[in-house]
């Protein structure tokens, strides 16, 4: 684990992690601190971790064709004062990411999506956070950027 | 995770269901599993506490809906309660209130069956 930069006012942590799904927690639990460093509200935290949790599964499930060892990826942790910001990146398969799924940023109340929530990571993100992007490249790797709260230098949040 | 299960006295065919802990990706699966394996035969009203939960994520949510699925098979009920703040505004995010009802005590969710 490599944390750098960290000031009362800005925390930057970096985390290489192997693709496998108890690094999910490993992740989570560094989020947490963040989010306490950075001020948020247990309300915040929580989506935060879920936030961070539901991008790292995506990353074990589906990066590489399952968990596996030998591959790894990225998670970096940025918290200010009221907002944390988090990237996830991996060098895996990559996916379209024009498709609608990956696009949807509701939550649908019905049974069954509800039922198989854990399939539809992304678009439980973007219903968590304040913003969501995603780069994909099929057979390059993909980045998803988030964020919640406010930017403390012009109080705005930052999308 | 831990999962119990108390009788409620007078209330044939109902259970509460103590969850504490942490519900994810290690866990979901056997808390689903749990959670399913309990309503059968006569039971099928449960109330889920889930005071000492600490964290969910959506693998642990989709074991409710699933438990609650299950009952509803059975015409039994899945209530919530004791859910702490955080986990209920997601909840609410998600619009899992609108399906499965969140009560703010055991007693309240109780006193509904």
């Amino acid at each position: 684990m490599n944390v750098a930069g960290t000031t009362s006012a800005r925390m930057r942590c970096e985390l290489i992690l192997p693709c496998v799904p108890g690094s999910c927690r490993k992740a989570r639990l560094l989020a947490a601190e963040v989010c306490k460093d950075a001020g948020l509200t247990p309300t915040g935290e929580y989506r935060v971790l879920l936030a961070v949790d539901e991008l790292c599964q995506n990353v074990v499930q589906h990066a590489y064709g399952g968990p596996n060892p030998n591959e790894s990826f990225r998670v970096i942790l940025t918290g200010g004062p009221g907002r944390v910001e988090v990237t996830v990146s991996d060098n895996g398969c990559g996916f379209d990411s024009d498709d609608a799924l990956c696009r949807e940023e509701t939550m649908h109340e019905d049974l069954e999506s509800l039922m198989h929530l854990e399939h539809r990571g992304l678009s439980l993100v973007a219903s968590l956070m304040d913003s969501r992007a995603i780069e994909s490249v099929i057979g390059g790797g993909t980045t998803v950027r988030v964020h919640l709260g406010r930017d403390a230098a012009d109080g705005q949040a930052v999308t | 995770m831990e999962l119990s299960v108390r009788q409620v006295t007078g209330a044939p065919g109902t259970v509460v269901v103590d969850v504490a802990g942490e519900v994810d990706s290690s866990s979901a699966e056997q808390f689903r599993e749990q959670l399913v394996s309990l309503i059968a035969g006569d039971t099928k009203h449960l109330v889920v506490n889930l005071a000492d939960l600490t964290y969910i994520n959506s693998s642990g949510l989709g074991a409710l809906v699933a438990g609650y699925r299950r009952v509803r098979a059975l015409d039994g009920t899945l209530k919530l309660c004791n859910v702490r703040s955080s986990i209920a505004e997601v909840v609410k995010l998600i619009r899992l209130d609108k399906i499965i009802e969140v009560h703010d005590t055991e007693e309240q969710a109780l006193g509904t069956l």
